[in-house]
């Protein structure tokens, strides 16, 4: 090769193999240097990753002669790991089948078919029993055999020499994992298992049954980690699939419900009442059935358990709950039944124990053996979480039967329920049923999950470090707030059979109250669940009718939202970053708080109510999160802007016919102001609004109330020229194409004009004011859509109960009038005049009344 | 690809199917007399009708699978069912009796669920919420009810709660002909009725929010989600158009105003069905007078006329099929699965609850190779940082092998040059024996 041939750039394919040949000759080990630093084969492996070294063709790749040169390089490559692979010494071998994995991944797909089987034989000769070889050297194997079958898995056409070649390896790798190795070798071939099961699964299909063993062993047994139990608990899950009928996953299903509910037995001795656990197995197995053969096959399993502490026990509990669970939400080739009604029960029954001695018992444990127990509950109540949300997950809307029970019970686990932790997952498995069972189940859970996340967002609610002037009104909805969380708390539970819940459960909010503060997690999950019932179901009435409060719950918790909002935001982003010597992923950062506490702002802005009470100032928070660059939360900011938009231009969108663009675009020119008129509006009506800061730092908004105040003054001066302004009537091309109507309208026009000054005269309302000044921006809207007019008077005065936002009703109804009149004179004679004419007069009588409504109102 | 599925109620009428984009008229399924509201959908797996029978006896659901054009599972349930409807999973049929029962079947397993009484009168039609929580029925006498399915299901609040539904309207004056419910959270239901009138409820509130008069009898409804139009076909063979009309002056009544309307002139035959596509551009309407027509929402003309074999049109489905079954209709038995079982005459006692079947859905999942799913390198690094730490006991026990094996290297080494020595030390004394030798003999 010659010094000066040079490339052309870092991507000429010249390049690629120059770098080989000198990765070959310089980095990796051959037979006659000893093998010194393993740190080189990352650098190797990246390498070659990065420029693709063993891709052997590119796009660009028209040189024959160069691709020819790459080929040989790769096969010298292949060689050289051949020759390590087969070498004596162990690290050389080590590294050899290390690089023939990634091969296996990187390679071109021509090379991998031509040559998979021969590197299967290399790799399988170290699987195989051979003394000499360290474990080292099984786990490097395992993992490269894992992934020839991982790239095997995506070819179609070799299905079949794929599943005759992974028959050959299954008996050596129950074998590994029956022997006494160390745990990596077990973790090496669980992988390896699971990567065949996934993409040839029909080659366990003969050694199933020895496959079942050899997992159930390891997880019953009580010496692997955790993490290795979760692997197993995968595989033994997934095991049904190799032979994919119905039989097979329902018997496997029974066998692992019947083994935790027997470990149960005797871990829950004196701590629950014995009919329980009857009743449950008694749920698993048909009376007339026998039992299936235990879990693994092996009889002695129930001797073993004897003997081995409680500790064990509930690890293998727990695994076998994640299998259950893995089993619900993968898919499986045929359909199969669900035998829902003891998977509930197994939940309520370790939900249910909280580690209190049941009384008839009592002598039966000592306060150790309740201590261990204690400390190992809560990872267990974790996974029967987890086993639920698998549930709702894969039932989908066959849960229907179910749903309510499953309400029950997480109601009355909530109740007794303080370790955030099991909080956070309550009330995940709270969001999941709301998202998946909408509106309905909204009735049953909004009390819940207002009551609980104002105990969770406790801390944020009575946010101390915040200014004085904004504390007097933080304070007064918060403990109206917590009054009536309190109060509903009494009568919240129904259920007979839970009596001694109900005790301990009374004083909880004063607990809470003095010490807690709850972690940021948690709040975030509140937060979530709130969000979630605002999106799902925020305009529904809650269910307890009788207590009258019913109307109230929305306004109590945008109240909320808003106040957590402003607090957690209060004193300046957060930085979203995570610190390099932070604690890693799992904990949740102020920032996310902030996030979250603005997307459920953001929900209670958007979820359907008369009209947002708090927009304004969202809108400055909003606004103000944007500015922070380059951070999730400025680009939820900008999405929540987006979305908020709607509701500041309530804009046109074509109603039935697409034709009317043209006038639907000039009147909503001349309609911009109004909706903005009624939110400054809504600031007035907000007692809280008077000190607010936020508000009142924010330049645009009050100047624009300033030149309101001005245009209310010039008004009066005046008033004939709304109706009396010829040039302004022309402009709106369809007011003069219906003769009558438009008579009639210009009939209403100088009553209506006068009653709004009446008003005006002897009230100052800000609510007139608004009402005026959009008649002055905007007269021929009034001539044409008295609404325009009522608009706020009529907001106000169904401000609980009417659902539909304010600027879509004006936008509406606006649209249809002038459809009407333009487009379709046929429609009134169908009507033979009688609706129409109603209406119309209906509208011109009923203004008046209307607008003089709004005075009590707004006192 | 849609498709136009219409049947009607006379004897034999069987089920036309047409394709709404081309207008190919494909398969027909056989001995089909239906009710109005009787004709569903389950699941897009199979076709359901219930049946008018002369019979006053029991009733019958009948099934039908894609591909075939003969009736597959016949049901007979213990009174006349009318209307039916099934949620979008298709894992429930939900029928109307004539006796104002209302009956709840799981599809899987065909277990008559919950059977409850609706109503003192018959059911005429019934309807989900959008999120599927709530049913909405209509009555002959007008009265409309809203449950919420949980509710039913909840023994326990059944028994606290003096009725079982969420809200019961009686605004209307004669019977309730079609239910439509349109959004989310804040829902509304329109129904319209025999007594020329379409009102408007607020799901949420259960208050009525909206009335419209009409000139004659209103026989079907359907709702355009994007344009809040609503499509109202009546006795006098007219289809109305209505745009929901959210402000009024009347406190809190949403008015509605009549905007147009959809007429071909050839025909006065009353309006009995009516179906838009998922786009709302395409509005199907079936009429007494045995043909089919589509009307683009947006010219109001009639852009396709399907003549239905046989008599009178009462029922109008549009049906989407996914894409990529390539009109092909999915098979029953694909998975698998035997027949859907038929739905049950009575329901079983509590006791048996604990059998209902739940199937887990085959999920087509992708099985696409990804780059996660290779680990070897990341084996690899991990084991070579173990292996520098030579601390862990894995790494020692290779250590260990490597060490013998240069060990017995070495030995072997020392061999050698043990040999070697040796040899050299023969020869050298060979050399020197010799030498003195040759010296001693010279």
């Amino acid at each position: 090769m010659a010094v000066f041939d040079n490339f052309i750039n870092m991507y000429d394919i010249k390049l690629k193999p120059r770098l080989l040949r000198t990765l070959i000759k310089e980095h990796v080990p051959d037979e006659k240097h000893p093998f010194r630093n393993p740190s080189e084969l990352s650098k190797v492996v990246s390498m070659i990753k990065t420029h693709k070294l063993l891709g052997e063709s590119s796009m660009e790749a028209t040189d024959k002669k160069q691709v020819e040169i790459w080929t040989s390089t790769v096969d010298a490559w292949v060689e050289r790991l051949f020759s390590l692979v087969s070498s004596s010494m162990p690290d050389k071998r080590w590294a050899g089948i290390c690089l023939l994995g990634v091969t296996c991944q990187e390679c071109s797909d021509e090379r991998f078919l031509a040559s998979y089987s021969v590197w299967f034989h290399k790799l399988l000769s170290h699987i195989q029993q051979s003394p000499g070889d360290c474990h080292f050297v099984k786990v490097a194997s395992c993992a490269s055999m894992s992934d020839l079958f991982t790239r095997l898995g995506g070819f179609s056409n070799v299905k079949k020499e794929g599943t005759s070649h992974a028959g050959k390896l299954i008996q050596y790798l129950l074998q590994l994992l029956t022997d006494d190795y160390s745990e990596a070798v077990w973790e090496g071939a669980v992988c390896l298992l699971l990567t065949i099961m996934t993409f040839f699964p029909s080659s366990i299909h003969r050694h199933y049954d020895s496959a079942e063993a050899a997992i159930a062993s390891k997880i019953i047994s009580r010496r692997s980690s955790v993490h290795m139990l979760k692997k197993f608990s995968h595989c033994l899950a997934l095991l049904p699939k190799s032979r994919g009928d119905e039989d097979s996953w329902s018997l496997m299903m029974q066998k692992i419900l019947l083994t935790i509910n027997v470990h149960l037995n005797d871990a829950f001795q004196g701590l629950e009442d014995e009919t329980r656990c009857r009743e449950a197995v008694r749920l698993l197995v048909a009376p007339a059935k026998s039992h299936p053969p235990p879990l693994g096959g092996q009889n002695e399993a129930s001797e073993k358990l004897k003997k081995r502490s409680e500790q064990s026990v509930i690890s293998s509990i727990s695994t076998l709950m994640l299998c259950c669970s893995t089993m619900l939400t993968n898919s499986y080739p045929v359909q199969v039944n669900v035998p829902v009604r003891p998977l509930l029960a197994l939940i309520e029954r370790v939900l249910m124990v909280d580690g209190s001695l049941s009384q008839s018992l009592l002598p039966l444990m000592t306060s150790m053996q309740q201590e261990l127990i204690c400390s190992q509950l809560p990872s267990l109540h974790l996974h029967s979480l987890e086993l639920l949300l698998s549930i709702i997950k894969g039932l989908r809307s066959q849960l229907l039967p179910y749903a309510a029970d499953i309400v029950r019970l997480i109601k009355v686990y909530l109740k007794g329920c303080t370790l955030p932790e099991l909080r956070i997952q309550v009330y995940l498995v709270i969001k999941v049923l709301l998202i998946s069972k909408g509106l309905g189940m909204v009735v049953y859970f909004a009390q819940e999950v207002i009551d609980n996340a104002i105990i969770d967002l406790d801390s944020l609610i009575h946010d101390i470090g915040n200014n004085a002037s904004s504390d007097a009104y933080r304070k007064a909805p918060s403990e109206s707030l917590l009054k009536s969380s309190r109060r509903k708390r009494k009568h919240g539970n129904r259920s007979g059979s839970f009596e001694e819940h109900n005790d301990s459960v009374n004083m909880e909010p004063e607990v809470f109250k003095k010490g807690r503060t709850s972690s940021t997690s948690l709040k975030i999950a509140a937060l979530e669940a709130i969000e979630c019932l605002l999106s799902v179901g925020g305009s529904l009435r809650s269910e307890s009718s009788q207590a009258g409060n019913q109307k109230f719950w929305r306004s109590k918790i945008d109240n909320l939202l808003m106040i957590v909002a402003t607090n957690a935001c209060d004193g300046g982003w957060a930085k979203e970053e995570k610190s390099v010597f932070g604690p890693n992923e799992k904990t949740s950062s102020y920032a996310d708080l902030q996030l979250a506490s603005l997307r459920a702002l953001l929900a209670a802005l958007l979820s359907p109510v008369v009209r947002p009470t708090y927009l304004s100032q969202a809108l400055d928070l909003f606004r103000r999160g944007r500015q922070e660059t380059g951070t999730k939360l400025a680009e939820f900011c900008v999405h929540a802007l987006l979305a908020l938009e709607v509701l500041i231009h309530p804009r046109y969108l074509p109603l039935v016919d697409p034709s009317q663009t043209s006038i639907n675009c000039i009147s909503a020119g001349l309609n911009f102001k109004l909706p903005e008129n009624k939110y400054s509006h809504d600031k007035k009506q907000n007692p809280f609004l008077v000190n607010d800061e936020s508000w009142n730092q924010d330049g645009d908004e009050t100047d624009y109330l300033l030149t309101n105040v001005e245009k209310n003054v010039n008004y009066p001066e005046n008033p004939n020229e709304t109706s009396g302004d010829p040039e302004v009537e022309n402009i709106d091309p369809t007011v003069g194409s219906s003769g009558i109507k438009d008579s009639e309208e210009q009939e209403q026009q100088p009553a209506m004009a006068a009653s709004d000054h009446f008003v005006m005269g002897d009230n100052k309302d800000a609510v007139m004011v608004d009402a005026q000044l959009s008649m002055e921006n905007s007269p021929q809207e009034n001539a044409i859509c008295h609404s325009v007019n009522v608009g706020p008077g009529r907001t106000e005065e169904e401000s609980a109960n009417s659902e539909i936002t304010p600027g879509k009703d004006f936008r509406v109804d606006k649209d249809d009038g002038l459809a009407a009149r333009s487009e379709n004179p046929i429609i009134f004679d169908s009507m033979k005049g009688k609706g129409s004419a109603l209406e119309l007069d209906d509208e011109g009588m009923d203004s008046f009344p209307d607008i003089i409504d709004a005075e009590p109102d707004s006192d | 690809m849609e498709l136009v599925m219409a049947s009607s109620s006379t004897v034999d009428g069987g089920i036309g199917c047409w394709d709404l984009k081309t207008g190919t008229e494909r398969l027909q399924y056989r001995s089909c007399a239906s009710p109005p509201h009787g004709l569903i959908c389950v699941g897009k797996r199979l076709l359901a009708s219930s049946q008018v029978r002369e019979s006053n006896s029991s009733g019958s659901i009948f099934y039908w699978s894609w591909n075939k054009p003969q009736v597959e599972v016949k049901s007979f349930p213990a009174e006349s069912i009318k209307p039916l409807v099934s949620n979008r999973d298709g894992s429930y049929i939900i029928g109307g009796g004539s006796s104002g029962y209302i009956y709840l079947w799981e599809v899987a397993g065909g277990k008559l669920l919950k059977k409850w009484s609706g109503h003192y009168r018959a059911v005429t039609c019934l309807s989900f919420s959008d999120d599927e929580s709530l049913l909405i029925s209509g009555f002959e006498d007008g009265c409309v009810r809203v449950w919420s399915l949980f509710m039913i299901f909840d023994g326990l609040r059944r028994e606290e709660a003096n009725h079982l539904y969420v809200h019961s309207f009686h605004e209307h004056t004669l019977r309730v002909t079609d239910i439509v419910s349109f959004g989310s959270s804040n829902a509304i239901i329109a129904s319209v009725s025999e007594d020329c009138t379409c009102k408007v409820w607020s799901l949420s509130e259960g208050t009525l929010i909206g009335n419209i008069v009409f000139s004659s009898k209103v026989y079907s409804l359907a709702l355009d989600p994007s344009d809040h139009a609503l499509y109202a076909g009546c006795m006098d063979g007219k289809i109305y158009i209505a745009a929901l009309k959210a402000e009024s002056s009347r406190g809190n009544n949403y008015q509605i105003h009549l905007t147009g309307s959809l007429t071909d002139h050839r025909s006065i035959k009353a309006v009995t069905c009516l179906a838009l596509d998922a786009y709302g551009i395409s509005l199907v309407s079936g009429s007494d007078d045995g043909m089919l027509r589509v009307w683009d929402t947006k010219t109001r003309n009639i852009i396709r006329v399907f003549k239905h074999p046989k008599g009178p049109v009462n029922n109008v489905l549009i049906v989407r099929l996914p894409l990529y079954l390539n009109g092909q209709m999915p098979s029953l038995r694909r998975h698998g699965s035997l027949l859907t079982p038929a739905l049950e005459k009575y329901a079983s006692s509590t006791e048996e609850n604990a059998e209902v079947k739940a199937l887990i859905a085959h999920q087509t999942t992708c099985n696409r190779p990804l780059d996660g799913l290779y680990h070897s390198s990341e084996v690899m690094n991990d084991q070579g940082k173990e292996l520098q730490q030579q601390g862990s006991s894995v790494a020692s026990d290779m250590e260990l092998e490597r060490l013998k094996l240069d060990c017995t290297r070495s030995m072997q080494m020392v061999q050698q040059w043990k040999k070697m020595y040796e040899t050299l030390h023969q020869y050298c004394v060979n050399e020197l024996l010799d030498g003195d030798l040759t010296g001693n003999s010279s």
